[in-house]
């Protein structure tokens, strides 16, 4: 059993990484694309795929100011 | 020289202040452990199911560390596919959009310079994060399963490798021609598809197409020895590759700089 | 000496041609404003003479000579930075591009940080900065290089008033070594530093102006005159040559030939006119602008 812990630790490790830094990056953000608290939601509820889709699409600002 | 440099440090920088220096690697490395761990699992996943008849046993045929390895690939081949778009689209069109790219150019940069950059960090970004993703499902994989040798192990990595530059190299070229990135995106994964889908309507030619890559890796995973068509999946995809960029220096400073 | 001189450009976007046949000597130390309405061509004319886009047709020169990137700087309508970046970063970005080596650029940035007056805000990450700031960040990386020329796409336009008498400032000050060509709708500005103004319309240079010559060389002055209450129109045209009613309490004109302006006064007080404004009034290049528009 502690055989498949110590397996999945990297593993968690890193989700935990990158939802820590996809958090950070976006209550630090100037503006996202869309309301702020949604991305938070987005991070925080799915797991993997929500940072993605934060880093790829919220983070992006390339609207002609 | 200098000028590259200069615009190849302000690539390395950029990644790293919008973490996609941390996000990407992390990710892909989270795709290809998956495999080898997912598989590890299957068998008690399965006997904790509920919906199994009680007293039925399962017997899973234990596979093979280069089954697993191989099994890697493909799955990579999907997610990490879409995954690199993603990663590239915005590259070009964001500074396009909203002018930097003007300014940038007012000064004496030749365009090959400039994608030049873009196209060397991406590359380099995306090979050491698989380079070293590989490495580990190939560490999990050993201990796992059984034992895969590391000779074919690093031969079915540098010939996928080609097949992650071939996809940055698409996905860039695309973005020289259109201004939104779902559309660069969208774009990008349909010319993916469209030679898996070339290759399977015509297998005459599919020796040729750099969707072999996969094939290939895998199957240098399973034999360990050198396969008789490896010259020429590795000529058209590389004659692609320099084809595009060429192309896409050309049309970028002809027509859709600003 | 012509530092930059542009014959015959054009710009044609398949029929429609945005520059037609345009025309430009811009001497050493010389500021030429460029005018017009939206659409006249004016960004699309930088643009040519800065490089960024070739002109379907027509030559541009410097000293008789191809023109060298390097002696220009410019500066777009809406300066674009990279949001992460620092000032500092990017006028190094800059610097090296445009040729110069380390050191000098090291020296060089905190000297146009300190010009444009953003020193205090070196510190903060470009995204952060406001418009205006972005704008003076933008003229800052426009005379990073030093260039001879400077090409500056209306760059008082999105500022606040304040904001635009510092970039002006900044401008005369540049004026010293510099020959700067910029298109701008404040009028004001123009007349204020610059020698000569060229107003385009529709593509085409129609008009060529040197502002100096042209203030001198106003013959018959004009007088305003202002009152409280409407003016009896049949008693005045005797006074003046040429009456321009604005309003009832308000004319400007110029006075006929043996008429002095105390005449003019005069003949007010006798009436009982209240007097609310009464002086000489030039002919400002607004006025000569839309005369040239419209004309």
């Amino acid at each position: 059993m502690e055989n498949i812990v110590l397996l999945l630790l990297p593993i968690i490790a890193i989700q935990f990484l990158l939802l820590i830094i996809a958090l950070i990056s976006c209550i630090r953000a100037e503006e996202t694309l869309g309301p702020k608290w949604a991305w938070m939601v987005i991070i925080f509820c799915i797991s993997i795929i929500g940072p993605i889709l934060y880093f790829v699409i919220g983070q992006r600002k390339d609207t002609y100011k | 020289m200098k000028k590259f440099n200069a615009l190849f440090h302000k690539e390395w920088t950029e990644a790293w202040r919008e973490k996609k220096l941390v996000w990407l690697p992390a990710v892909i490395l989270l795709v290809t452990l998956l495999q080898p761990i997912s598989l590890y699992f299957m068998p008690a996943i399965l006997e904790n199911s509920n919906n199994l008849p009680s007293g039925a046993v399962i017997e899973l045929p234990i596979p093979s560390g280069n089954e697993v390895l191989a099994g890697t690939l493909s799955q990579f081949h999907t997610i990490g596919t879409a995954i690199i778009v993603l990663a590239c689209m915005n590259v070009i069109v964001q500074e396009r959009n909203n002018g930097s790219l003007m300014q940038l150019f007012s000064r004496p940069v030749h365009t090959g310079t400039y994608i030049f950059s873009k196209w060397t960090m991406l590359v380099l970004l995306h090979l050491g994060a698989f380079t070293i993703s590989y490495g580990a499902a190939w560490y999990y994989t050993n201990i796992l399963f059984s034992d895969v040798s590391f000779s074919s192990v690093w031969k079915s990595c540098v010939i996928y490798c080609l097949w992650i530059v071939l996809i940055i190299t698409v996905t860039l070229f695309v973005g020289t021609f259109l201004r939104r990135s779902g559309g660069v995106a969208g774009i990008s994964i349909l010319i993916a598809a469209s030679i898996a889908i070339l290759s399977n309507i015509v297998p005459d030619i599919a020796i040729y197409l750099p969707s072999e890559l996969l094939n290939l890796s895998t199957e240098l995973l399973n034999k360990n020895d050198g396969n008789t068509h490896i010259g020429a999946v590795l000529t058209t995809t590389v004659v692609l590759i320099v084809l595009l960029l060429l192309t896409m220096i050309k049309q970028f400073e002809k027509s859709v700089k600003f | 000496m012509t530092i930059l001189k542009a014959q015959g450009l054009t710009k044609r976007y398949g029929n429609h041609a945005a520059v037609k046949d345009f025309d430009l000597h811009l001497r050493e130390r010389e500021c030429i404003a460029l005018l017009g309405p939206n659409g006249a061509g004016k960004t699309t004319t930088l643009h040519m003479l800065a490089g960024l886009i070739p002109p379907t047709a027509g030559v541009i020169l410097s000293d008789n000579k191809i023109l060298n990137r390097d002696t220009i700087g410019f500066l777009p309508q809406h300066p674009a930075f990279f949001d992460w970046m620092y000032p500092l970063e990017y006028l190094l970005l800059a610097g090296t591009l445009s040729g110069m080596t380390k050191r000098t650029i090291k020296e060089r940035s905190l000297q146009v940080l300190e010009m444009t007056g953003l020193l205090e805000a070196r510190k903060q990450k470009i995204g952060s900065f406001s418009g205006g700031m972005k704008q003076r960040l933008g003229l800052a990386q426009a005379i990073m290089h030093e260039p001879k020329i400077l090409l500056l796409d209306e760059p008082v336009s999105a500022l606040d008033p304040a904001g635009r008498i510092d970039v002006m400032n900044i401008l005369e000050e540049l004026k010293k070594d510099k020959a700067i060509l910029f298109s701008t709708h404040v009028l004001h500005d123009a007349e204020q530093i610059c020698d000569r103004a060229l107003i385009m319309k529709s593509g085409q240079s129609v008009s060529y102006e040197n502002i100096k010559e042209w203030r001198g060389n106003q013959s018959s002055e004009r007088y305003r005159l202002e009152t409280s209450v409407s003016l009896p129109i049949e008693g005045l045209q005797n006074l003046y040559e040429e009456i321009d009613i604005r309003e009832p309490k308000l004319i400007v004109g110029t006075l006929r030939d043996k008429v002095t302006p105390n005449m003019l006064l005069q003949q007010c007080i006798r009436q009982d006119i209240g007097i609310r404004y009464f002086g000489a009034e030039e002919k400002t290049l607004e006025e000569h602008y839309i005369e040239v528009i419209e004309g």
